[in-house]
C-alpha cells in the first residue's frame, strides 16, 4: 500500500509536557483519514509538525517519501494543502483576492481556475465582500479554497467543522467528499465529532495522550460495530467447532469470548456445546457504535 | 524567494496601513513647511534680522525623520504582526517556503516601505519648502547624500524593528513593543547628543552687585558632565552607531560620519537580520 504519510515514533515536547509521545500513524494514498481524539490528544500538535510550523522533539515523519529532516521536503508540502485551527486568511482582502495571493506565494503564472475554485467552495458570489465580513463557515471554506491553490495531492483539515451550523458541516462534508472522489486528493482530518467523521472517513486514527492508541479501516470498524452475541465459554476451541459445524459467522476476540455474527437459536447452541464439555459462561447483545468503540478505547488506554 | 516578495509587495499596494503612513509622511513634510511659512508670516521683522539659513527650507529638510520613525515603527509591526494574527504566515511554511525566506522577504518589503515613507517626507518638504519658504539652498550633491545616509539609517531601524516584530506571536504586544523600543531609542539618541555638544567649559562672565555696586567676575568654569576619555569615545561611538541617532545627525545636518554610520548600519542589519532568522527558525508557529 502507498501511504502520503508516515510517522515513526513521533513525540513533541513542550517543557515538561508531552503532546505526541512516540506516535505512530500511516494515511494511505487516496485516504480520507479521520483523526480522531479527546481536546489536548495531540491532533493539532501533529499536523503543526507535519506542516513544517513545528519541529519535531524527537521521531521522524515521512511525507511522500521523504523524511521531516531531508534537506527537500519541501518539495513534498509543496504537494499539501492545510487549514490549521482556524483559516489562515488575510481579513482585509476579498475572497478572490487571498487566492490571488495564495496564487503569487506558490509562483504561479496566472489566475485561471480561481473562479472554479472559489465556486466548488460556494463563495463565487461574494463579490467584493471582505473577509472579515463573513461568517465562520465562509471563512472555512475560504481557508479550503486557499488550500486547493495550486491543485495539492494531500489536503490536512484540523477540526474542520468546527463552529459551524449543521448546514455548513453538511457543506463542508459535501465538499470533502468531491474533492476526495473526483480530484483523488487524500484527507486527513482531525475531529472530535465521531458521528459526522464516520459518514466520510475511510480509515481511522485513534489518538490519546499524545499516542496512537488504534489505526484501523473503516471496513475494519464497521465489523467491530456490527450487532452480535458476545459469547464467553470455557473452551475456545470446542466454541469454534461446534459453530463451524452450525455454519455461524464469528470472530474470536480472547482465549474466551467470542462476537456471533448471526442470529443464534441459544438453547440448541447450549446444548451443542454441553456435549463437547463446553460450558456457557455468558452470553450477551453487543451493539457498538462508533462513539462507544472509541470510548471504550480511549477508556481502556486511560485505564492502562 | 521572489514569489515571496512579490507577494509581500502586492500585499503592502494594497495595505491601508502603509497609504495611510504615505499620507502620514506626505502630511508631516508640508505640516512643517507650512508651519515655518506661518512663523516667517506673522514674525516678518524677526525673520529679517536672522541670517539666510533661516529664511529658507535648509533645516527643515530632515525633521521629520525623527518623527517619521513611530510611522515606520507601527507599519513594521503592523505588517509582520497581521501575519501572525491571520496565520497566514502558515500557507507560506505549509507550500514549503523557508523560513529564512520568509523573514528575508519581510525584511525587502519592509526595508523599501519605509525608505519610501521617509524620503516621502523629504521631497513633500523640498516641494513645498520651495514653492513657500524660498526654496533650498543646498548642493544638490549635500542633498544626495543626507538622502543616502538617512536611508542606510532607515533600513538598519526597519531590521532591528523586524527582529523585534518576527520575534513576537501577537500584533498588539509586537505593535506595543516596537513603539516603546522606538520611543527608548529616540530618548536614548537624544541624551547622548546633548551630552556630546555640552560645551567643555561654562564662559566667564562679569557682573555688578547692585547693592553694593561691586563689578564681580565669574571665571571660565569646566564643565562636570563634559564627556572625556573612554566614555567620550563611548557615546561618540553610539551616537554614530545607533539608527536614531544617526538620523538625529542628519536633521542637524551633520554628515561627517557619513561613511561609519553606513558601515554601522550594514553591521547592525547582519546582526539583526541573523538573530531574527535564528529566532524565527526555532520558533513553534500556532
Amino acid at each position: 500500500m502507498d501511504y502520503v504519510l508516515r510517522t515513526d515514533a513521533l513525540n513533541k515536547h513542550y517543557k515538561h509536557f508531552k503532546a505526541l509521545n512516540g506516535l505512530c500513524m500511516n494515511v494511505p494514498k487516496g485516504a480520507i483519514y479521520g483523526f480522531v481524539g479527546e481536546n489536548g490528544a495531540g491532533k493539532t500538535t501533529l499536523i503543526r509538525l507535519i506542516c513544517g510550523l513545528q519541529e519535531p522533539t524527537s521521531g521522524e515523519y515521512t511525507l511522500y517519501g521523504r523524511k521531516n529532516a531531508d534537506g527537500d521536503i519541501a518539495k513534498s508540502r509543496r504537494r499539501m494543502g492545510a487549514v490549521v485551527e482556524n483559516p489562515a486568511i488575510y481579513l482585509s482582502m476579498t475572497a478572490e483576492d487571498n487566492l490571488r495571493q495564495q496564487c503569487r506565494i506558490l509562483g504561479l503564472p496566472s489566475y485561471d481556475g480561481l473562479h472554479d475554485t472559489l465556486k466548488l467552495v460556494g463563495l463565487d458570489r461574494t463579490g467584493k465582500k471582505k473577509a472579515k465580513n463573513f461568517s465562520l463557515g465562509m471563512r472555512q471554506r475560504l481557508g479550503i479554497a486557499i488550500a486547493l491553490v495550486g491543485d495539492p495531492d494531500f489536503l490536512v483539515l484540523d477540526e474542520p467543522a468546527n463552529g459551524l451550523d449543521p448546514q455548513g458541516i453538511i457543506e463542508i462534508r459535501e465538499l470533502i467528499l468531491k474533492l476526495n472522489r473526483e480530484r483523488q486528493i487524500t484527507v486527513l482530518i482531525s475531529s472530535h465529532i465521531l458521528d459526522e467523521l464516520s459518514k466520510l472517513a475511510t480509515h481511522y486514527g485513534f489518538i490519546g495522550n499524545g499516542r496512537m492508541i488504534k489505526e484501523i479501516s473503516a471496513g475494519q470498524l464497521e465489523a467491530a460495530c456490527r450487532k452480535c452475541v458476545r459469547i464467553e465459554v470455557s473452551h475456545m476451541g470446542m466454541l469454534s467447532r461446534v459453530l463451524d459445524e452450525m455454519g455461524i459467522e464469528y470472530e474470536i476476540i480472547s482465549d474466551r469470548e467470542a462476537d456471533l455474527f448471526a442470529k443464534i437459536h441459544v438453547t440448541q447452541l447450549a446444548l451443542a456445546l454441553a456435549e463437547h464439555g463446553c460450558e456457557v459462561i455468558s452470553m450477551r447483545e453487543h451493539d457498538e457504535s462508533l462513539e462507544s468503540y472509541y470510548i471504550n478505547l480511549v477508556g481502556g488506554e486511560g485505564n492502562e | 524567494m521572489n514569489k515571496l516578495v512579490v507577494s509581500e509587495f502586492m500585499r503592502l499596494m494594497k495595505s491601508n496601513v502603509f497609504k495611510i503612513c504615505l499620507l502620514i509622511s506626505a502630511g508631516l513634510g508640508i505640516g512643517i513647511v507650512m508651519m515655518r511659512w506661518s512663523d516667517m508670516k506673522m514674525n516678518a521683522d524677526i525673520y529679517a534680522e536672522l541670517s539666510q539659513e533661516y529664511r529658507n527650507a535648509d533645516g527643515l529638510l530632515f525633521v521629520g525623520s525623527l518623527y517619521m520613525i513611530f510611522v515606520i515603527a507601527v507599519l513594521v509591526s503592523i505588517f509582520v504582526g497581521t501575519e501572525y494574527s491571520n496565520g497566514t504566515i502558515r500557507n507560506k511554511i505549509i507550500v514549503g517556503h523557508t523560513r529564512w525566506n520568509i523573514y528575508f522577504s519581510k525584511l525587502i518589503v519592509c526595508a523599501v516601505a519605509d525608505v519610501i515613507i521617509h524620503l516621502l517626507c523629504v521631497v513633500a518638504v523640498l516641494i513645498f519648502g520651495s514653492i513657500f519658504i524660498g526654496g533650498i539652498t543646498l548642493p544638490p550633491a549635500k542633498i544626495f547624500l543626507m538622502m543616502l545616509v538617512s536611508a542606510s539609517s532607515i533600513l538598519a531601524l526597519t531590521a532591528c524593528l523586524l527582529l523585534l516584530s518576527m520575534s513576537i506571536q501577537s500584533r498588539a504586544y509586537g505593535g506595543v513593543v516596537c513603539l516603546l523600543a522606538t520611543l527608548i531609542m529616540m530618548f536614548a539618541s537624544m541624551s547622548i547628543y546633548q551630552r556630546l555638544s555640552a560645551p567643555e567649559y561654562y564662559d566667564g562672565y562679569a557682573y555688578t552687585d547692585e547693592n553694593t555696586g561691586e563689578l564681580i567676575e565669574v571665571e571660565r568654569e569646566k564643565n562636570p558632565r563634559y564627556l572625556t576619555g573612554r566614555k567620550r569615545e563611548l557615546y561618540e561611538f553610539l551616537n554614530d552607531f545607533l539608527p536614531v541617532s544617526q538620523l538625529y545627525q542628519i536633521t542637524m545636518q551633520n554628515t561627517d560620519h557619513g561613511k561609519w554610520i553606513a558601515v554601522y548600519d550594514v553591521i547592525l542589519i547582519i546582526a539583526t537580520t541573523g538573530a531574527g532568522i535564528v529566532i524565527f527558525q526555532r520558533k513553534n508557529l500556532r
